[in-house]
């Protein structure tokens, strides 16, 4: 008679990893060989981040829900062709949220120059909002550390991009400051972002 | 400044998403040929996200995992990247008659219909009966330079890896070739391109649809123009797009319209504005089949 047991984790990881739950990087290569409780186990991690990040793009909550699972839908498709070696799980995804929430907004660019019209929203200051668990404290602590490091300019183009989904040259049009200018201080800032946040290079 | 140092300042702002159009393609074709903006794109993406991991987490509705597992459950998935699977394009190094004439060296100039038959018979050579497995043998190369070129377009599909977006109109050819690079029955072959340059061609027959990536690729002057060219088995040209020269690093283009099995992939050099027929010799012609 077959009995349910629990999912074991892969011998050779337990060697390294004691008796911790897989990791996301575990469960994107049993999503590979097309696990669907193993996606269900990522789902449940991630989807906090990648949503909370597509909010705070579009802020459009049915838009965001239907990136967030266009998202999830290409993390399903691709895992195959996710590598260890170039990043963890979280970022692999949170790059995919990211892009694909400026490509939303880029589609709908006559909500974009409403936008840039109107100005600076409340990009600039994301990074100083309250965070509500100690995990993400954490990370607003370190990213808020790291954008005070930043030249005011070079920290309002960053966030301007980051958060606000802007192009270059819109940021340029809303700072009022030549593109040129633009393009160098969001190299500048992100290689001192990179710099102080301790990303390897 | 030079073009490169110029595009080498996009890094930023390609990191961020902040690209768009054309400046976006160029400097992804600038990333390509350089380890040292690669490595720099990689990080400042990685800083990217650590920024996005100072955003305040936000439960999504359970109806969307609901929707999400049904919709898996009825998507199927892509296999991994054609750099992970050798084998695909090792099969094109077993001919024991490899032939090293350059597909694209010129031959006499032809007349303005007979051109679209030199595409054919620069790929078929002679022996235009040969059977289309035959025809391979034509452009057989080292394994190590196709998987070195399956590489270079693998970088395409990198929505994954570099960042690409897919939907945004005015990315369309990234998003093309990232297609045709994924999907399940992708091929691809390299050749030399007369006059200079490397083309691999890409291509899907399930989809329909190809793409070339060319290295070192000459401008062209006075006006004139690259055109493409699916050429079927009848030796009937049918236009496929015209481009120009990258300014820096590589020279993608996807060609327009739909391949139809067998098709022989050409590129000849025509006035500006392109033609109707090839009125030129081909400086590359690569068989699909």
């Amino acid at each position: 008679m077959l009995r349910l047991v629990p999912r074991e984790t892969d011998r050779s990881q337990d060697l390294e990893s004691s008796d911790k739950p897989a990791t996301k990087e575990d469960l994107l290569a049993q999503i590979a060989g097309g696990d669907q409780a193993a996606f269900g186990a990522l789902y449940d991690e991630v989807s906090p981040r990648v949503f909370g990040l597509i909010r705070r793009l579009l802020v459009d909550h049915a838009q965001s829900e239907e990136v967030t699972q266009e998202v999830f839908l290409e993390v399903w498709q691709n895992a195959a062709r996710y590598e260890r070696s170039k990043g963890g799980a979280t970022t692999w995804i949170l790059t995919m949220a990211h892009r694909r929430a400026v490509d939303r907004i880029r589609s709908s660019q006559a909500g974009r120059d409403r936008d840039v019209k109107i100005g600076i929203r409340d990009y600039v200051s994301d990074y100083d909002n309250v965070a509500d668990t100690v995990e993400t404290t954490i990370e607003h602590e370190r990213v808020k550390e790291a954008m005070a490091q930043l030249t005011e300019l070079q920290r309002q183009a960053v966030s301007l991009a980051y958060y606000g989904g802007y192009s270059h040259s819109e940021v340029a049009a809303m700072l009022s400051v030549p593109i040129g200018t633009v393009k160098t201080r969001l190299r500048d800032g992100m290689i001192r972002l990179r710099d102080e946040l301790g990303v390897a290079s | 400044m030079t073009d490169r140092e110029e595009l080498h300042l996009l890094s930023g702002a390609y990191a961020l998403n902040a690209l768009e159009g054309e400046e976006k393609k160029r400097f992804e074709a600038y990333v390509l040929t350089s380890d040292d903006i690669r490595a720099e794109v990689y990080s400042l993406s990685d800083t990217a996200v650590s920024i996005g991991l100072a955003t305040v987490p936000i439960s999504p509705p359970v109806e969307l995992k609901t929707r999400l597992m049904a919709q898996i459950a009825r998507t199927p998935q892509l296999a991994p990247l054609p750099v992970a699977r050798p084998t695909l394009t090792a099969v094109r190094t077993t001919s024991p008659k490899a032939n090293t004439q350059q597909p694209g060296s010129p031959r006499a100039q032809p007349t303005q219909d007979s051109a679209a038959e030199a595409i054919r018979s620069a790929s078929l050579g002679e022996s235009s009966r040969a059977t289309t497995r035959a025809a391979a043998r034509w452009y057989t190369r080292p394994v190590v330079i196709l998987v070195a070129a399956a590489a270079a377009v693998a970088l395409f599909v990198g929505g994954n890896i570099l960042g690409l977006s897919a939907t945004d109109e005015s990315q369309q050819q990234a998003a093309a070739v990232s297609a045709i690079v994924s999907a399940k029955d992708s091929q691809q072959a390299k050749a030399a391109v007369a006059g200079g340059g490397t083309a691999t061609f890409v291509w899907s027959v399930g989809l329909r649809q190809s793409a070339v990536v060319i290295d070192k690729l000459p401008k062209l002057a006075g006006g004139k123009t690259y055109e493409l060219w699916y050429i079927d088995k009848g030796s009937h040209a049918t236009p496929a797009g015209t481009f120009s020269a990258a300014s820096s690093g590589a020279t993608v283009s996807v060609l327009t319209g739909l391949m139809s099995v067998g098709d022989t992939f050409g590129i000849t050099v025509e006035p500006g504005g392109g033609s109707k027929k090839p009125t030129t010799a081909p400086i590359v012609a690569v068989p699909s089949a």
